[in-house]
């Protein structure tokens, strides 16, 4: 017990010097006015120097937007937002000029990066990962561009897509998230600033790692990245999507939309290292990341998995789903949610089966900590048409200290004899008996909850590309720094 | 009718009035809606006399008139006006009978609440229980009916310190009525409670159990079974509220579902601030007969204290088909085979119903009795 | 080494008493061992001395190397050469053994001014050790203690023990659960680690793995107490006669 006080004596002293990333870059911004209104969401587009047709789409979501309401279901509260009290296009001054190549970008914005660990000159670059960088509404630069080129894989920020490659992003775009999908999907379609695009062509096995950064700089600046990846017949991709914020005392939202489209016999493998700003110890700030993702297994036998570390955000509001429509497709989730302080997190999963012989697996670790609220929501669907379809959900809940909670919501569908559906959840606190074995030997009580909540996360971690595996693994360890002593 | 009655009436008719039929959009209804429910559905109002008991050492039954004020104070204290079921069957109740087991007292016989409707009826019966201190008791509360109509019964239980009861209900009503259940228990300090609910009957039913888990030491089991067929929808909410520590619970809900059934089960175990070496484990369990069976399950936790244990198990599927081969090639015809994967399926319910005969007996007979026909049923269609 | 007088331990949560004055001397290079019936306190002893949650120590006093051991953290009486093989070896899914081992000896060998073993450097000591002990090395993937046998447990005991290299080990009951080749590899391990500088304390409820660890001393614990000492030969007495006289005292 009194190992119990002591943890949440220590978790209210829990500073967030641990967020390294909080640091603001100064540096002159290109911003269009505050507030939502058709005459931005025109700015927007002509900022973006966007056809006619992708202007109307945008306006056509604007006007749904407006007619909706904002979802209420979550087990998550925060103070009304301000729609109008937002920035919705915020760019560096100096990305005006679209610079050619990397040496014409603003040196500020490549010290960015590499201050957070992302290089993207030529010679310090992450060996086998692309990656796209993206600051506050656009995208910096695009590493290995022209070496996927020669393998036919697209990848590259998704306004220029629009451009260079109209017709795939007009048969895609917007067919897996419809504009009117819901409430924060809508916002994001009327004002999507950028975000990643990817195609991989047929039997194409994309040779390296693809990763997208998001940096929020900006104040009272929203991002709204939209992502859109599509892997044709027999083609792999594994894509992976990091974000940062600075410490702010105000809340920033984050509404993005990604859709993944897999084709017969393709897998896309998706990962998310989130570490979006928390807020502080008393809830202060922080971002409010609003996000729907969601894939489409079009063809026989394709496979999408989704594999998400969370510990990052004010309040998080995200289902990673899929639509299991081919055949024999396969869906996956694999998270590690971490919620410390205030934080709030709502976030898990939708499996539906529509083709024959589908399967799914998700797995589930929530770890709560401080004054925290974390919640798995999930829903397992299987349709008429679903024979022979499995499922099988494991979702395990961890609880550090008293004064968290731990909730877990799942949702199962069942309308096809022949499928089956198997659930399993747990929760409990870090086993006392486990922290007296790892003290017995030596450990000291931080070090001891260090290796158990690895311990408990390692199903999980395992399926995130090695190349960041290591870094998440320390993220889990930084999340949880002060809430045990 | 008392003051008393007469205002919780009206308290009833109010928040009714303020909530009207629930629809899909209310979460605790996500998967029942009950805007389509006719007047025939209903039935006509008829005041239906609650159930006789007879007079046995410890037990005393009151009218509301009668009953001393501490009794009386209890009524509608336990179901939440907030839930429309509630609130309807409250708005029309016409009468109240409280049971008191005295403190300590061991009953020789069970408490019987037999209701038998007649088509076309709508029943509204009331009842407070209480069973005192250190008091051991069995409760029987059984519902048939022989055509549309509509029971909606509500009954209030609490458990006083020390006290022991096992509660058997039973709901076989006409396959064309409705039946809209509510069960609310309170347990205090080392009490406990079981609770065994057969769902066989009703074309329409919803069976709302809220139980809390108020006074430390208490334990709560609670079993469940859905036996659904044809048109049937069947729906079981339960929340388990642990808001003392050193409580446990175990929750079992079985569903086997044939024809176009759908079998509904939302459970929640709550776990208080402060409720600490909390034990709850609740596992939900769905067999589909057919191709058109539907079933849908919502268990969940929500959990304010660390020093817990919970979890929960959910599976849904067919007979494991693989078993099925394995009897018949040792001679078993498909029929049989197939009737003994569902009682073996049921059987762990049915072990802890215990050994009252008279209610072993019920629940055996009204499982039999739905194997035969569902069963028919498949043959018909295939 | 260890000197123990007089020791009164409660169980915190409902303050029953379970040791009730217990007076205890180990010499360096000493081997002790303490039976007794079953609820007679062993386990309750071995949690004390490693400093477990949930009890409280009412009256008495334990000294080790001079240093009052009940004033130490769980990890510090670790550090300062305190081992305690565990009656039940908990399970932790996920956690390698290699990497539980690696911490538990370098936080270990930081604690007394040595510098941190390197991942190679370990995993040569580690499978050396394991070799030494007959442990086959694969052991060393699998999540600590997780799917365990109960033999495989104990011997990760044993392994455990000679990579810390403790100057006191408790053997809490560490015969219980293991067949008969189990427990000669085991207490092979144990022997092989004897010298004139490190103590043992085994617990324990049966005669038989006195066979294959020869204690200089034998206590038996009743009801919180001492209330006999002796040689081996009273463990071959106990053998004989059982428990019978001890707990009718209790």
């Amino acid at each position: 017990m009194a190992a119990t006080a002591d943890t949440v004596e220590r978790v209210k002293k829990i500073s967030v010097e641990t967020y390294k990333y909080g640091f603001e870059t100064e540096i002159e911004m290109d911003r269009i006015p505050k507030g939502l209104n058709e005459d931005i969401v025109r700015m927007i587009s002509a900022k973006k120097d966007e056809p006619e047709w992708l202007l109307q789409w945008r306006l056509e979501a604007y006007r749904r937007w407006t007619q909706m309401e904002e979802p209420d279901w979550a087990k998550v509260s925060f103070p009304k937002i301000d729609y109008n009290d937002y920035y919705y296009y915020a760019a560096p001054k100096s990305m005006g000029d679209k610079p050619k190549s990397l040496d014409e970008v603003d040196p500020k914005l490549l010290d960015t990066y590499k201050r957070l660990g992302i290089p993207l000159d030529e010679q310090e670059r992450l060996a086998g990962v692309a990656v796209d960088a993206v600051f506050d509404s656009v995208s910096v630069a695009t590493t290995f561009k022209h070496k996927l080129e020669e393998v036919g894989v697209i990848f590259m920020p998704i306004s220029e897509a629009v451009a260079k490659h109209p017709e795939l992003v007009r048969k895609y775009l917007g067919t897996v998230v419809p504009t009117t999908d819901n409430y924060f999907a809508a916002l994001n379609s009327a004002v999507f600033t950028d975000g990643s695009f990817v195609y991989v062509p047929k039997g194409v096995r994309c040779p390296m790692e693809l990763s997208t950064y998001f940096r929020i700089n900006a104040q009272e600046t929203g991002q709204f990245e939209r992502t859109l990846i599509v892997c044709d017949d027999d083609a792999y991709v594994s894509y992976l999507e990091g974000c940062t914020a600075p410490m702010r005392d105000e809340n920033q939202l984050h509404a993005a939309v990604v859709e993944l489209v897999a084709m017969d016999n393709s897998e896309i493998k998706y990962s998310t290292v989130q570490n979006w700003y928390p807020g502080d110890e008393n809830g202060k700030g922080g971002i409010y990341n609003f996000v729907t993702k969601r894939a489409q297994c079009r063809g026989v036998n394709s496979k999408v998995s989704w594999t998400q570390v969370e510990t990052g955000s004010a309040v998080t509001w995200k289902y990673p789903s899929c639509i299991l429509q081919g055949d024999g497709s396969q869906g996956e989730f694999y998270s590690i949610a971490i919620t410390n302080n205030l934080q709030q997190a709502d976030t898990g999963t939708k499996m539906v089966h529509v083709g024959k012989n589908t399967r799914s697996r998700i797995i589930s670790k929530g770890i709560s900590a401080g004054r925290s609220d974390q919640t798995y929501r999930g829903l397992v669907k299987m349709l008429p048409n679903a024979k022979n379809a499995r499922n099988f959900t494991q979702c395990d809940s961890l609880l550090i200290g008293d004064r968290c909670g731990a909730h877990t919501v799942p949702y199962i569908e069942v309308a096809n004899p022949s499928a089956a559906v198997e659930h399993e959840a747990t929760t409990s606190k870090v086993s006392d008996d486990q922290l007296f074995y790892c003290r017995q030997r030596g450990m000291n009580e931080e070090k001891a909850l260090a290796l158990i909540v690895n311990g408990f996360v390692k199903e999980v971690l395992q399926e995130l590309p090695m190349e960041f595996a290591v870094e998440a693994q320390a993220l889990v360890e930084i999340s949880l720094e002060g809430s045990v002593g | 009718m008392s003051q008393t009655l007469a205002s919780l009436r009206q308290s009833g008719a109010e928040s009714f009035a303020a909530l009207g039929w629930p629809n899909r959009r209310v979460e605790a209804y996500k998967y029942s809606d009950f805007t389509s429910l006719t007047q025939a559905d209903l039935g006509q109002t008829v005041a239906q006399p609650l159930a006789e008991l007879s007079d046995q050492d410890g037990l005393r039954c009151y009218k509301p008139g009668e009953a001393p004020q501490a009794l009386v104070d209890k009524i509608g204290s336990l179901v939440p006006l907030d839930d429309p079921l509630a609130a309807y069957s409250t708005a029309n109740l016409d009468d109240v009978l409280i049971i008191e087991v005295a403190a300590k007292s061991k009953l020789t016989g069970p408490i019987v609440l037999d209701h038998r409707r007649l088509a076309g009826q709508a029943a509204f019966a009331r009842y407070l229980v209480v069973v005192g201190r250190g008091a051991e008791a069995e409760l029987i509360e059984r519902y048939a009916s022989n055509g549309q109509g509509a029971s909606s019964p509500v009954i209030e239980v609490f458990v006083e310190e020390g006290a022991h009861l096992r509660h058997l209900r039973s709901q076989t009503e006409a396959l064309d009525a409705t039946h809209l259940g509510w069960t609310a228990a309170r347990l205090e300090r080392d009490a406990s409670y079981s609770h065994f609910a057969l769902n066989q009957g009703a074309g329409i039913s919803r069976h709302n159990i809220r139980v809390d888990l108020a006074g430390a030491g208490s334990h709560l089991d609670l079993y469940g079974l859905h036996l659904l067929d044809g048109q049937q929808r069947c729906d079981s909410h339960t929340r388990i509220n642990h808001n003392a520590p050193n409580t446990t619970s175990n929750e079992v809900y079985k569903s086997v579902v044939g024809g176009s059934g759908n079998s509904i089960f939302q459970g929640k175990i709550y776990v208080a601030k402060d409720s600490q070496k909390i034990e709850g484990n609740q596992m939900s369990r769905g067999l589909l007969l057919g191709p058109r069976a539907r079933i849908h399950n919502k268990p969940e936790l929500e959990i304010y204290a660390d020093d817990v244990i919970c979890s929960h198990g959910s599976t849904v599927g067919a007979l494991d088909e693989a078993a099925i081969f394995y009897l018949r090639a040792r001679g078993i015809p498909a029929a049989i085979a197939h009737k003994m994967m569902v009682e073996a399926f049921v059987q762990d319910v049915l072990d802890e119903v215990g050994d009252c005969a008279e209610v072993t007996a019920h629940w055996q007979a009204v499982i039999s009795s739905y194997l035969t026909s569902v069963f028919a049923d498949q043959d018909g269609q295939a | 080494m260890l000197s123990i007088q007089n020791l009164h331990a409660q169980i915190e949560e409902d303050g029953k008493e379970i040791l009730k004055g217990l007076t205890l001397e180990i010499n360096p290079g000493e081997v002790h061992a303490i039976m007794g019936p079953n609820g007679a306190g062993k386990s309750t002893l071995g949690n004390v001395l490693a400093g477990k949650d949930g009890y409280v120590i009412t009256e008495g006093s334990v000294f080790y190397k001079g240093q009052d051991l009940l004033a130490l953290e769980v990890e510090e009486r670790a550090h300062a050469g305190l081992f305690l093989a565990f009656q039940y070896p908990v399970e932790i899914p996920g956690v390698q053994m290699l990497n539980f081992l690696r911490t538990c000896t370098n936080e270990t060998r930081a604690a007394r001014g040595l510098p941190e073993l390197s991942g190679m450097d370990f995993l040569k000591l580690a499978r050396a050790k394991a070799a030494e002990l007959k442990i086959n090395p694969d052991m060393l993937k699998r999540s600590v203690n997780s799917g365990f046998s109960g033999g495989e447990k104990k011997r990760a005991e044993v392994l455990q023990m000679a990579l810390l290299d403790p100057q006191f080990a408790v053997l809490d009951e560490t015969d219980s659960g293991l067949d008969i080749d189990a427990l000669r590899i085991v207490a092979e391990g144990v022997n092989a680690l004897r010298d004139d500088k490190r103590s043992f304390l085994v617990i324990t409820h049966y005669q038989r793995l006195l066979d294959y660890i020869k204690p200089d001393h034998v206590h038996v614990l009743a009801d919180g107490k001492i209330v006999r000492s002796g040689g081996p030969e009273l463990a071959m007495e106990l053998e004989e006669r059982g428990y019978v006289d001890y707990e009718k005292a209790a």
